[in-house]
């Protein structure tokens, strides 16, 4: 096979790129809806395989049938949704077990009567814990005990933008506390309470991300497309940046007008 | 212009408004930062302005990417780590909501990305090219790629 570029063969690329779209346009109409939800799978999808890079062995669990039924919201019993078990024995031959949920109810770590459901969650224990006092009606809340929770990650489909950012904390605060303290930690191979963008930060954010994670025990990952992803969570050098429960992350070095730009650019970002 | 725009067009036709509409505003903001980039007479980007169709087709290509496929790949490799997973259970589907995502359909989006893949193949477009905040970036990318050569692989089995 002939490999080019786009700019020796200017002409050809675009035909190629017209004739994919003229051949998958019904494929691409009818999967484009559900891009929020693919999004959401694929974050899923990354936690799974970061467990599978830190040495646990996956299980599929609650299979109905042959179908895996995804949680896509907040409603619904936990008993009626598919997740994955991940288990691994450690140094000193005891068994680890995890729990990795999609849109389960978190309780607070404050406040029994208070709860929110982070996109993924990651738990002790596959024993759902119930309520009925939750709604105005005796329907039954099933949630994850703060006693069980070990933690979790939001999946956002949008560009950053230092709101988002910001309201992050406050979810990390209320389920996860100890992870704004300075208190020292244990190692862990958990990852650290996440929140997975798939738009990619600029200048400002970069500095809000920077901040956050010199300053408490979370990851904020943007560019979450899937090659890219992968590259980001699976290469060993990586992996070893992210912050787990048990170490904070390792910053990327902010960016400098004199350093990262080349050829004297760094003016031109100032203007854009 | 006017072609790539149609481009965009093309790539992105009979798609939900969900998609096109922030697709299309981050591609129209990108052309006129790109414009803006390129009027600076100390850029060194400008030597990319001769290509403009091509760099206004990594645009579309890329943003393409960006917004629809790569979620869609995401989905895929979702599938394929429950396949893994499922033990002798060969056939497996995933029900999001009310929508099934099955062997059948999973086939589909797998052709989908086999075809996107030899594009990118072919024209030496490697995931690192899409991986770009500031548009500076992007024309970055586009400029790594300028200095890359043909060659020939011989790819018979």
């Amino acid at each position: 096979m002939k490999r080019t570029t786009p700019y020796k063969a200017a002409a050809e690329f675009e035909d190629d790129l017209q004739k994919f779209a003229n051949k998958f346009h019904v494929t691409l109409a009818e999967h484009a809806y559900k891009t929020n939800e693919y999004f959401e799978i694929s974050c899923y999808n990354l936690i799974l395989r970061y467990y599978e890079r830190k040495g646990y062995k996956l299980e599929v669990k609650n299979l109905k049938g042959s179908d895996f039924k995804f949680k896509c919201n907040p409603n619904g019993f936990l008993k009626n949704f598919s997740y994955f078990k991940a288990t691994k024995t450690d140094e000193e031959g005891k068994v680890v077990t995890v729990f990795i949920f999609h849109n389960a109810t978190v309780q607070s770590a404050f406040d029994d009567k208070v709860f929110t459901t982070p996109d993924i969650v990651v738990a002790k224990s596959d024993v759902a814990s119930e309520t009925t006092d939750h709604y105005i009606t005796k329907l039954k809340l099933t949630y994850i005990s703060k006693e069980n929770l070990v933690t979790f990650c939001e999946a956002k489909h949008i560009t950053p933008f230092p709101e988002l950012m910001i309201n992050f904390i406050g979810t990390l605060h209320e389920l996860k506390p100890e992870c704004m303290s300075d208190e020292e930690k244990t190692a862990s191979d958990h990852l650290a309470p996440s929140l997975m963008i798939s738009g990619t930060f600029g200048k400002p954010t970069k500095r809000i991300k920077s901040s956050y994670e010199s300053r408490y025990y979370v990851n904020y990952l943007d560019n979450l497309f899937d090659d890219a992803s992968v590259r980001l969570f699976f290469s060993k050098s990586q992996l070893n940046k992210l912050a787990t429960l048990g170490k904070k992350g390792e910053p990327e070095p902010e960016y400098e007008k004199t350093d990262k730009i080349p050829h004297g650019l760094a003016d031109i970002f100032d203007s854009i | 212009m006017e072609q790539s725009t149609s481009l965009i067009k093309i790539l992105t036709y009979k798609l939900p408004g969900a998609i096109t509409i922030p697709l299309f505003t981050e591609y129209n903001n990108r052309l006129r930062e790109i414009a803006q980039i390129w009027s600076r007479e100390n850029s060194s980007y400008r030597v990319l302005k001769e290509h403009e169709p091509v760099i206004l087709s990594l645009l579309a290509m890329s943003l393409f990417y960006r917004h629809v496929l790569g979620h869609m790949q995401g989905a895929n490799a979702f599938y394929k780590t429950l396949k893994q997973h499922c033990g002798s259970q060969q056939e497996c589907s995933i029900s999001i909501g009310r929508t099934v995502l099955d062997y059948k359909q999973q086939r589909r989006l797998e052709a989908l990305m086999i075809s996107f893949n030899q594009i990118q193949d072919k024209y030496q477009i490697y995931p690192a090219f899409y991986e770009f905040s500031e548009t500076a970036q992007f024309l970055k990318n586009c400029k790594d790629l300028l200095t890359l050569r043909e060659y020939e692989t011989d790819d018979t089995i």
